[in-house]
């Protein structure tokens, strides 16, 4: 007990007269906070944290050198550097670069710095030989992670040019003739995460085999779509042939498949891309009575959903090149939604002026109308808008959706993949989570290699945006309202999104599933999910609600509850790094509570020996 | 069960009401047949409730109530009924379906709200909003009322299908009612339900007598002060209580010839202070007519001798470092513009530049604002062993705000809920804040309106998110204390100062005090046992490093926006967290106890009844008042460029 409580009055908010209602009896007095705290505290990079290095493959071993990978070799270093720290000020020590990472490791205690080169979008140099001014001559580097780095080189000798040469080379191998680290990386590991997804499982998972669906292998050779997965699920009345000429009419050939089937009602979650109708307003038949086909699958509903993600204005556009969408004349029954989100180069331009706002520092005075300048909430909330009417018509009509945008590989797999989350469970589990992306966004051909530009120069290509980082931020948005229905944790979202970029695992490379079977990925490589599911319980949610009831989640898509991810975008600012103080609370409670039951394990295997042995001794 | 000790019931009128309905019609049409509409009886459970010493002023039927944001689609019908004590709305709801999702109050029934707790009262015209003037009589038709509580709190009423006029009665009767000019004519003075006689000792600490200061000052161990009578009867001021703690060495004499050059007469009072001498004193401004500081240095350089090392104190001019009085107001409307919106256009307008609005309000720049000026008093306090002065216009606003944050920050004591409710009697009432007026509960023309106290629970409520093992108390605590300063039976919030109360008190009024923290007068227990936190750990006792930065602050969810149905999630938010807590909590306790040999029943029952609520509870849980109406509501999902682009979006399908 405290000192301040010598009144002997304070404690009346535990004790009552009623002493049998133990309703206010919540808070035990005693105190369990000497329980080891995890590492999901105080999260700043998820790469830092690294397993020790298997010496056979250790190069050179100067004490001063960087933990490396299996596989990892230093390239070059630069001894006389200084690091132009934002929030520590400037600091000397050794700038090493290896084919995966830059590491600067300060020469006093100042903290080191750790960065994958993947992550790196553009190199440039600060300052000539004739610059004036302290640290005027260097290499800044500009980070797809919310951060940039600047290093102060001696004016002497063009000592900065070896490591700028070697930072293009590793960071932009691609456009050097070299391979990304993925694939010199050969780090082993207990589980081997190319397993965790099987497309015919999963749709079995489902339930699709039924009277109504089928699984196609039309599609084995990538023949009818090259960015679409080998395996679809397609009704069972379609023909081949209709599904032929379904392709000719959709931009892409990516037609009409699966993405979720409910259950219970049968209603479906179909994704694909826009008609090809164009300015003449064409029509197809066999696009027409395919559609037709997927509403008649659920015989719940006698209408279905074109949910078409982009704002209308675009979509009439896209009729100039030849896109469009389906007319309500063309296609009886359907009804066709525009969900206002924007499209790819809206996106990064968001993601910019957040960067602006949130690094290196935020100005107090600005924070909340800098947020709303940036609009990035606000295309979070657009996104996660769209997804909860798709999960409604599934959920509470029981019709079936088709969901599109222009090729329906960003707008719509941000869509279906939100709304699966939303309408089943099995996504917010840990290997459900995996499946999710692997499904939705890896083998529907999410063009990755170009959203993020792995391995190569140009930091200005416009294909560039970040889509799935969006959809990551959503799906974070969905875990703050509700708390216990996710069995990962934001540590674990950080993580995916931290290897988005880093270039070590061969999860995010290439464009289609057809590219990474032909670079033979999953022999050549490692992948993520073979790091992360080696460690589970780092990524579990403490909070999570295993028997839960809820099948359906149904967040808020109004701003008032969409908030700034601080714990990603501001991550590298220090004083904005907080780990969340109910959930380490959480974590006490439930190590104090382990404590206690093996305790009460203790206590009772000693109650039942003292009992063996009375019973033995009077023998 | 509810029990209705203090319950009359009225049984004499005939109630009668109309089912839920919803008007099928965006536009609103007058020529419904009344006999298409079932007429119901309504039975004991779902009839007004009346207090003793309540009198009706005007009773209504055939009111419709709208649903909050359902653009006037979504009503119930019901007797509207305006007493001298609340505006209770009576209709045919099954009560039960409320049972267990909202905190059920004995005073007050769902659709009730005391009339002191009324803020402004609008006439709703076809395309008019007219705001109602107290002391004005409204004379032409009305036909809709919207009503505006201090805790963010609207209720829409039209009277189209009531008798004649009676839109009209019902506006004179509230204008009339809410906006009382004397003191006396509060309800309080006739509740005439006898005191409970229960102690409230064993709830707070009222600072009211001069044992109370002197155990208070002895707990914190501060040395080098006095308690002195100086105040005795009010003789030196009005707005302070009558054992005030002054320097050892200031004599009754010099203080009071002191507290001549003072406003309001508020010489320095020690509140708080540490074992090594620091302490935390307050007084106001000097007088605007007084040009020299000699009285203002004397009285300083006593505070200086009463520091052990005679350090000079720190002086924190409050008047001008944090907003003033009229600022926070002017924030409090904005922010208020924000949770009670008009329509669902507007909602989504809103929604539309959420941020930009928030930061136009100011009011979490002003949360920042006294946030930082606490912490870096508490900092000099603690690790500079520094006495601090708190010095503020009459004394009697800021200066309660950031004193009694400091003392959060540096004392554990005040975050138990028993040291948290003896820390407001001590820094806000005992000193004088003018809860009369500021709260409005008698309208005056030179004391404006202005939730100070309010300000002061969001403070406390960022420190409970950034700190929740810190605290005993939860925030359902916070928000029903806010709910609970707007109702006119307890004392507590009722008085602009001590001498105004003791002459309630003594006078011919005979005033019999309640005070607000007898909670088991309003709510049961099982709702009092929501108060406290389960995250709560006793043994932290560290002092709170809070972070004051805008950007470290969040929105208090639950006490601002509980009143919008389309923002509750369901099954979601924060009552998850505290449940889950809840159920881990109690299997602690069990396992500690079969540690000790014991086995209890009671924790099972327990995590049964946390495990049913976890599987139905939402994020406003307890103040879930639309919980069974939330279906999705399309208007809410439409993109925000619905509102720039006109896209093909057809709302009225589904």
């Amino acid at each position: 007990m405290d000192s301040y409580r010598n009144d002997g009055k304070t404690s009346n908010f535990n004790t009552k007269e009623d002493s049998a209602n133990n309703w206010r009896k919540v808070s035990p007095s005693k105190s369990y906070c000497s329980s080891s705290s995890t590492s999901t505290e105080n999260v700043v990079s998820t790469l830092e944290r690294e397993t020790a290095v298997p010496s056979t493959v250790t190069v050179s071993t100067r004490p001063d050198d960087p933990h490396l990978l299996a596989g990892e070799k230093i390239i070059g270093q630069s001894r006389d550097v200084t690091y132009l720290c934002p929030y520590y000020g400037p600091a000397r020590g050794i700038l090493t670069i290896t084919n995966y990472k830059l590491n600067f490791c300060s020469i006093d205690k100042s903290p080191s710095v750790d960065v994958p080169l993947g992550v790196v979008s553009r190199i440039e140099k600060v300052g000539g030989a004739s610059s004036r001014g302290e640290n005027a001559y260097g290499i800044e580097i500009f980070c797809k992670d919310m951060r940039n780095l600047r290093f102060a080189h001696k004016q002497e000798n063009h000592s900065r040019r070896d490591i700028f040469e070697k930072l293009q080379q590793y960071a932009f191998p691609l456009s050097h003739k070299l391979k990304l680290f993925a694939f010199d990386y050969n780090e082993k590991f207990s589980e081997n995460g190319w397993n965790v997804y099987e497309p015919i499982a999963e749709l079995k998972r489902m339930g699709v085999i039924n009277d109504m669906w089928k699984i196609t292998k039309i599609n084995e050779h990538y023949d009818i779509c090259d960015s679409y997965p080998a395996v679809w699920a397609v009704p069972t009345q379609a023909t081949d042939d209709d599904l032929k000429a379904s392709a000719c009419f959709r931009s892409r050939g990516r037609i009409p498949v699966l993405s979720w089937i409910h259950p219970e009602s049968q209603a479906t979650i179909t994704r694909c891309s826009q008609p090809l109708v164009g300015v003449g307003g064409k029509r197809c038949r066999e696009d027409e009575r395919y559609i037709q086909l997927i509403m008649d699958a659920n015989a719940q509903s006698h209408k279905i959903f074109i949910m078409d993600a982009r704002p209308s204005a675009n979509a009439i556009a896209n009729k100039a090149k030849g896109g469009g969408y389906e007319s309500e004349d063309a296609y009886q029954n359907a009804e066709l939604v525009f969900l206002d989100i924007h499209n790819i180069h809206v996106m990064r331009e968001s993601l910019r002026k957040l960067k602006e706002l949130c690094y290196p520092n935020i100005d107090e005075s600005k924070w909340l109308s800098g947020i709303e300048s940036t609009y990035w909430l606000k295309h979070i909330k657009c996104i996660l808008a769209g997804a909860v009417r798709i999960a409604d018509k599934v959920e509470n009509l029981k019709t079936s959706v088709l969901v599109h945008c222009s090729d329906g590989w960003d707008r719509t797999a941000q869509l279906t993949a939100l709304s699966m989350i939303m309408l089943d469970p099995y996504y917010r589990t840990l290997k459900g989570f995996e499946v999710l992306i692997e499904k939705e966004w890896l083998s529907f051909g999410h063009k990755y290699q170009q959203r993020i530009g792995h391995g190569d120069d140009h930091h200005s290509d416009a294909d560039r945006s970040p889509v799935f980082l969006q959809f990551i931020d959503c799906v974070w948005q969905i875990t703050q309202q509700f708390p216990n229905a996710f069995q990962f944790n934001d540590y674990f979202l950080i993580t995916i999104l931290d290897h988005l970029y880093s270039c070590r695992f061969g999860t995010f490379l290439s464009n289609s599933e057809r590219e990474r079977v032909q670079e033979h990925l999953k022999d050549q490589t490692v992948s993520l999910w073979s790091y992360i599911n080696s460690r589970l319980d780092i990524y579990k949610n403490p909070l999570y609600w295993a028997n839960n009831h809820q099948n359906v989640l149904i967040p808020i898509a109004s701003i008032r509850h969409i908030k700034l991810w601080k714990a990603y975008y501001c991550r590298w600012n220090p004083s904005m790094r907080t780990q969340d103080p109910v959930y380490h609370r959480i974590r006490e409670l439930l190590s104090y509570k382990e404590q206690l039951e093996n305790g009460v394990m203790n206590y009772q295997k000693e109650q039942q020996c003292r009992v063996m042995r009375n019973t033995v001794s009077p023998t | 069960m509810r029990s209705f000790t203090d319950i009359v019931f009225h049984c004499s009128l005939k109630h009668k009401t109309m089912i839920m309905g919803e008007a099928k019609d965006s536009g609103f049409k007058s020529y419904i047949d009344e006999s298409m509409l079932e007429n119901i009886v309504l039975n004991d459970e779902q009839r007004t409730k009346f207090l003793r010493g309540e009198t009706i002023v005007c009773e209504v039927e055939n009111v419709r109530m709208y649903r909050p944001l359902s653009d006037k689609k979504k009503f119930t019908t019901g007797v509207l009924t305006i007493t001298t004590f609340k505006l209770s709305f009576a209709c045919a709801e099954e009560e039960t379906d409320w049972k267990g999702l909202i905190q059920h109050n004995n005073l007050l029934g769902v659709n009730d709200i005391c009339l002191s707790s009324i803020d402004t009262i609008y006439q709703i015209g076809e395309k008019t909003r007219k705001k109602l003037v107290p002391g004005q009589n409204v004379s032409g038709k009305v036909k809709e009322l919207l009503i505006i509580c201090k805790n963010m709190r609207s209720f829409e009423f039209c009277f189209k299908f009531s008798t004649k006029d009676s839109g009209k009665s019902v506006a004179n009767v509230l204008l009339h009612h809410c906006y009382p000019k004397r003191h006396s004519l509060l309800f309080a003075y006739e509740y005439s339900e006898p005191p409970s006689g229960k102690s409230i000792s064993r709830e707070a600490r009222l600072f009211r007598t001069k044992e109370d200061w002197r155990l208070e000052y002895n707990r914190t161990k501060c040395k080098n002060w006095r308690i002195s009578d100086v105040n005795q009867n009010f003789r030196t001021s009005h707005m302070l209580v009558e054992s005030l703690i002054i320097p050892q060495s200031l004599t009754d004499s010099a203080l009071t010839q002191a507290v001549e050059h003072f406003r309001n007469r508020c010489g320095p009072v020690w509140v708080w202070g540490t074992p090594l001498g620091a302490a935390l004193v307050r007084m106001a401004d000097l007088l605007p007519t007084i040009t020299d500081r000699i009285q203002e240095n004397t009285v300083l350089e006593h505070i200086r001798r009463s520091h052990p090392d005679k350090k000079p104190p720190y002086l924190f001019d409050l008047s001008r470092e944090c907003p003033s009085p009229k600022d926070v107001y002017n924030s409090y409307l904005k922010l208020r513009d924000l949770c009670v919106p008009e329509s669902t256009r507007q909602f989504k307008q809103q929604d539309f530049k959420f941020y930009g609005l928030l930061d136009n309000s100011k009011w979490l720049t002003f949360v920042s604002i006294c946030l930082s000026k606490s912490l870096e008093a508490a900092e000099l306090l603690s690790t500079h062993n520094s006495t601090i002065v708190l010095q503020e216009g009459n004394g009697t606003d800021m200066n309660c705000v950031i004193s009694s944050l400091v003392q959060i920050i540096l004392d554990p004591h005040f975050r138990t809920k028993y040291g948290f409710q003896s820390l407001i009697q001590k820094d806000w009432v005992a000193m004088g804040h003018q809860f009369a007026y500021r709260l409005s509960h008698i309208l005056d023309k030179e004391v404006e309106f202005c939730p100070l106290f309010l300000l002061f629970l969001d403070c406390v409520w960022q420190l409970l998110q950034q700190f929740p093992m810190a605290f005993n108390f939860s925030e359902t605590y916070l928000t029903t204390l806010w709910d609970s300063v707007g109702i006119s039976i307890f004392d507590t919030f009722l008085f602009n100062c001590e001498h105004d109360r003791v002459l309630a008190e003594t006078g011919q009024d005979k005033l019999v005090l309640r005070s607000v923290w007898d909670w088991s007068r309003q709510f049961n227990e099982r709702d009092i046992a929501f108060f406290c936190n389960p995250l709560f750990q006793d043994t932290f006792t560290e002092k709170l490093k809070p972070k004051t930065e805008t950007s470290a602050l969040g929105i208090w969810n639950q006490c601002y926006f509980r009143w919008i149905p389309d923002l509750e999630i369901r099954c979601g938010g924060r009552p998850q967290i505290d449940l889950c807590a809840r159920l881990i909590v109690s299997e602690v306790w069990e396992l500690r106890e079969k540690l000790e040999g014991k086995e209890n029943c009671k924790h099972v029952q327990n995590r049964e009844e946390y495990v049913k609520l976890l599987n139905t509870v939402s994020s406003f849980y307890p103040f879930s008042h639309n919980a069974k109406e939330v279906t999705i509501n399309n208007t809410l999902l439409t993109s925000s460029d619905a509102l720039d682009t006109q896209s093909i979006l057809n709302m009225n399908n589904d």
